[in-house]
């Protein structure tokens, strides 16, 4: 523990000293040295509140909000967005992760739980804060002047926001407490399935909002067929990277952890500029979700060849750094002016997600005949947020630049809580089932 | 786009180079110094670079920076690890004091000529003049290991002894090369065309060695309790990117303060081989990186650079020859070390090019001429260097892998 406390001392006193003394160019950019400087520090946060019990990814997103710009500014803001990069690798490795976790031996034995949760969970949590939403509607001074309908599809986009999960929290709480077991299969596999189901009910949600609030349009069926057909191709490209994969591993011995990553980000520049292209073009908006792709080739690899296993080793013991530094650029990109702003309005749409998230899986778990174990606890593990739900509020924003903004206050202030919560909760969820530290089958 | 499909070509060359890089495959000796060798990188890069495809163009190259400094700061550690002082103690002194003699010497008779030769033949300023000069004569000191590697895999030969001291040669004459490269950097301060200032260069190595220290107290204090592999990885990947980081912020070298890292860190550290094992591991990708990285920066359009190659290709020969021959005549050897010794130690790779990329970073302007000069001048030493230390080596045979043991079928 001292250790840890002299090198997080040593590592931000340095950097503290080098900005005090104007010791370095102040003007020239380094990713190198906040990278380093997230790895080193994070760590040594994340290692001391996993001391109290706390889970280390909720230490490497203080760590990262801590040296931000918001308290001791070692980094600002644009140079973290820098870095974006390193965050796109960090997803596209733990894609390649979550796919893999996803044994088909395991999933089959929980299959009716996942339905049931993804339906029942779904439907609760998006009725749940779709209604409360509606309810609160009057205290939000943006939605004053809504008609009721206006004010009721405003609030499904909350709905539909709130149902968003984070696979990337649960993989690395997973990889944390090295957790195995009935209530960790069921936890990633709702997270991963769902990430596909919120593309389509975002795609609904939205085409129904845009009805009212711009007045046009209608059920669109051509962008829920556009997001099938994207879905459908992304599994498929996934299923042949993956392929690649399994070549690779079997007839060049690569280093595969480091092509992998390599690959995963290739895969999410090359969705991005399709998707700009066929913009810029066809004025077509389909862009090939990328982490689709990775999940479905890190499953294929997993469910289609006989090295998955070997495939999950190698990629864990490269894992970590990738995990503190996802993490704590997380933390270090969360703005606190919004949370100062939009914190009451957050704290009530983090509280009704909580709730609804409670009762839709506790009914889900029970339809599906889980043991009380697991659907008491399952909810523990279904409140963790991030990349997903910002993304999808980054389309709001852009369709709706008349309340994008507003609504988007409102759901980072309670996506930051649940960024925080969450993986607390799912730790303490998988210590309360006893699904910790488990050996895993070689 | 375009940099989307240069990181494509990058990967796909360091996947298929980390497999085959420095392998022993049966080809002449002469194309096999430079295929599989690493040279051959160069050759990737200049096609792909301004000279060819343009590919890697300059605004790629400067985002591919950071990652420069990364690579250098990793070389620069990896090398210092290699030098605990337990270990060199156990080895002859001789060894070191012919070693530190020949790279001297080196330094003392390459620079004077490069000096005199840009002169002569370029239109320079006096102050570049003087820094290429430098800095060539720092790079000229360095010797690789490749070519020895190459005999001592396909040989059979005599006199180990003369191997062995022309190995840890190659081995230990880069520690000159980065001090008399840092001379450079302390003489020539890096911002501007700032003069000569005792005290601004005092600040810059006072920096430099601080935050060598500080970045090695960290990862000796975060290794000295119990830690998994997991972590090993995030303390080295940590302090290689901090201390580049913080190279990169100061106008320091990165590959000096990974150096003065890696030399605590090796001394003072109990896991100094698990992380020099870790990191040489990876060692290769980073360099195949950096030589397609640096043959794409490579532009020649000044003819008078190619007279300079000469001159630093024969002056660096003669001093190694003068050097190494002053040195071993200067304190005796149990063993016969031939006059032309110094005939063994022309091969240049490794670490004059972690040297290279270390100068274009800080002088961008100069860097074609740096590196147009230790290229050439490298590929000529590849191509000889085998046949040299052959002749240096009594009764050298080939080695027949036919009448090799099959071990698999024995352990079977």
């Amino acid at each position: 523990m001292t250790n840890r406390i002299l090198g997080l001392i040593l590592i931000i006193t340095t950097v503290i000293l080098l900005i005090h003394f104007d010791l370095g160019d102040s003007q020239k950019k380094c990713p190198a040295l906040i990278l380093g400087l997230i790895l080193l520090a994070a760590y040594c946060f994340g290692s001391l509140l996993e001391k109290t019990g706390l889970p280390r990814i909720v230490g490497y997103i203080l760590a990262g909000l801590f040296m931000g710009p918001f308290f001791l500014n070692l980094y600002s803001l644009q140079e973290v967005y820098s870095l974006a990069f390193i965050n796109k690798l960090a997803l596209a490795f733990i894609a390649f992760c979550a796919g893999g976790e996803l044994r088909t031996s395991n999933l089959r034995k929980v299959l009716k739980s996942i339905v049931y949760y993804v339906s029942g969970v779904t439907t609760v949590v998006f009725i749940g804060t779709t209604l409360i939403v509606f309810l609160l509607s009057g205290a939000m001074p943006f939605m004053n002047d809504f008609s009721l309908i206006l004010r009721l599809a405003v609030s499904a986009i909350f709905g539909t926001i709130a149902v968003a999960r984070s696979p990337s929290s649960a993989i690395a709480i997973i990889s944390e407490t090295k957790a195995k077991g009935r209530y960790t299969d069921i936890v990633l596999s709702v997270s991963v399935a769902m990430d596909v189901f919120i593309i389509m009910l975002f795609a609904v949600v939205i085409s129904l909002v845009q009805l009212f609030i711009v007045g046009k349009g209608g059920l669109n069926f051509v962008l829920i067929f556009s997001l099938l057909f994207q879905i459908t191709v992304a599994f498929l490209l996934g299923f042949l990277l993956g392929k690649l994969i399994v070549f690779l591993i079997e007839k060049i011995h690569v280093e595969f952890p480091v092509v992998i990553i390599a690959m995963g980000f290739i895969v999410i520049e090359f969705s991005h500029l399709l998707g700009d292209y066929l913009h810029r073009v066809f004025d077509m908006n389909l862009e090939l979700e990328p982490l689709l792709i990775c999940m479905a080739a890190g499953f294929t690899v997993q469910n289609f060849s006989k090295h998955g296993d070997n495939f999950l080793e190698r990629m864990d013991r490269i894992s970590l750094p990738i995990y503190i530094a996802f993490f704590a650029m997380t933390g270090a990109s969360i703005n606190l002016n919004v949370l100062r702003t939009g914190w009451f309005l957050g704290l009530a749409v983090f509280s009704v997600r909580l709730v609804s998230i409670y009762v839709g899986s506790f009914i889900s778990g029970k339809l599906a005949k889980n043991k009380p174990k697991i659907y008491k606890n399952v909810w523990l593990g279904f409140i963790t947020q991030a990349g997903v739900s910002l993304g999808l509020l980054t389309e709001v924003t852009r369709r709706f630049p008349e309340i994008g903004p507003s609504v988007q206050t409102i759901l980072v202030a309670a996506i930051i809580m649940n960024q925080i919560i969450g993986p607390i909760a799912f730790k303490y969820g998988l210590k309360k089932v006893g699904e910790t530290h488990v050996k895993r089958s070689p | 786009m375009k940099l989307l499909i240069t990181i494509i070509t990058i990967t796909i060359i360091a996947l298929i180079g980390s497999r085959l890089t420095f392998l022993n495959r049966k080809l002449p000796l002469g194309f096999r110094n430079i295929i599989f060798t690493g040279t051959e990188y160069i050759f990737i890069g200049v096609f792909l670079g301004k000279m060819g495809l343009n590919m890697i163009d300059p605004e790629i190259l400067t985002s591919l920076e950071p990652f420069l400094f990364f690579g250098l700061s990793w070389i620069g550690f990896l090398f210092g690890l290699q030098f605990d002082f337990k270990s060199l103690r156990n080895l002859p002194r001789l060894f070191f004091s012919i070693s530190a003699i020949q790279a001297f010497l080196t330094f003392l008779a390459v620079t004077p000529v490069i000096f005199f030769s840009l002169k002569t033949f370029s239109t320079l300023p006096e102050r570049t003049v003087l820094i290429l000069s430098f800095a060539l004569g720092s790079a000229s000191v360095c010797t690789a290991q490749s070519a020895l590697a190459i005999v001592s895999n396909n040989y059979r030969f005599k006199n180990r002894k003369l191997f062995s001291l022309l190995h840890y040669i190659a081995g230990i004459d880069g520690i000159f090369a980065l001090a008399l490269f840092a001379l450079t950097f302390f003489i020539f301060p890096l911002s501007g065309n700032i003069k000569f200032n005792l005290m601004h260069s005092l600040k810059w190595l006072l920096l430099a060695v601080t935050i060598g220290i500080i970045t090695a107290l960290i990862f000796i204090i975060l290794s000295r309790v119990k830690f998994s592999q997991q972590e090993f990885i995030v303390f080295i990947l940590g302090t290689v990117l901090f201390g580049g980081g913080l190279a990169m912020k100061t106008n320091n070298s990165p590959l000096l303060i990974g150096f003065i890292c890696g030399l605590i860190t090796a001394n003072l550290c109990r896991h100094r081989l698990r992380a020099l094992e870790m990191m040489a591991y990876s060692e290769r990708s980073i360099y195949i990186i950096m030589l397609v990285i640096i043959g794409a920066g490579w532009k020649l359009d000044s003819n008078f650079i190619l007279i300079i190659t000469g001159f630093y290709f024969l002056s660096r020969l003669l001093a190694k020859l003068a050097g190494v021959f002053a040195a071993t005549r200067s304190f005796k050897s149990d063993f016969h070390v031939p006059w032309n010794t110094g005939l063994g130690l022309l091969s240049e790779g490794g670490f004059a090019i972690a040297i290279i990329i270390s100068f274009s970073l800080f002088y961008p302007s100069l860097s074609d001429y740096m590196v147009t000069v230790v290229i050439i001048s490298m590929i000529l030493n590849e191509f000889i260097s085998p046949k040299l230390i052959l002749s240096l080596l009594e009764d050298p045979n080939p080695i027949d892998f036919r009448e090799q043991p099959d071990i698999t079928k024995k352990n079977k």
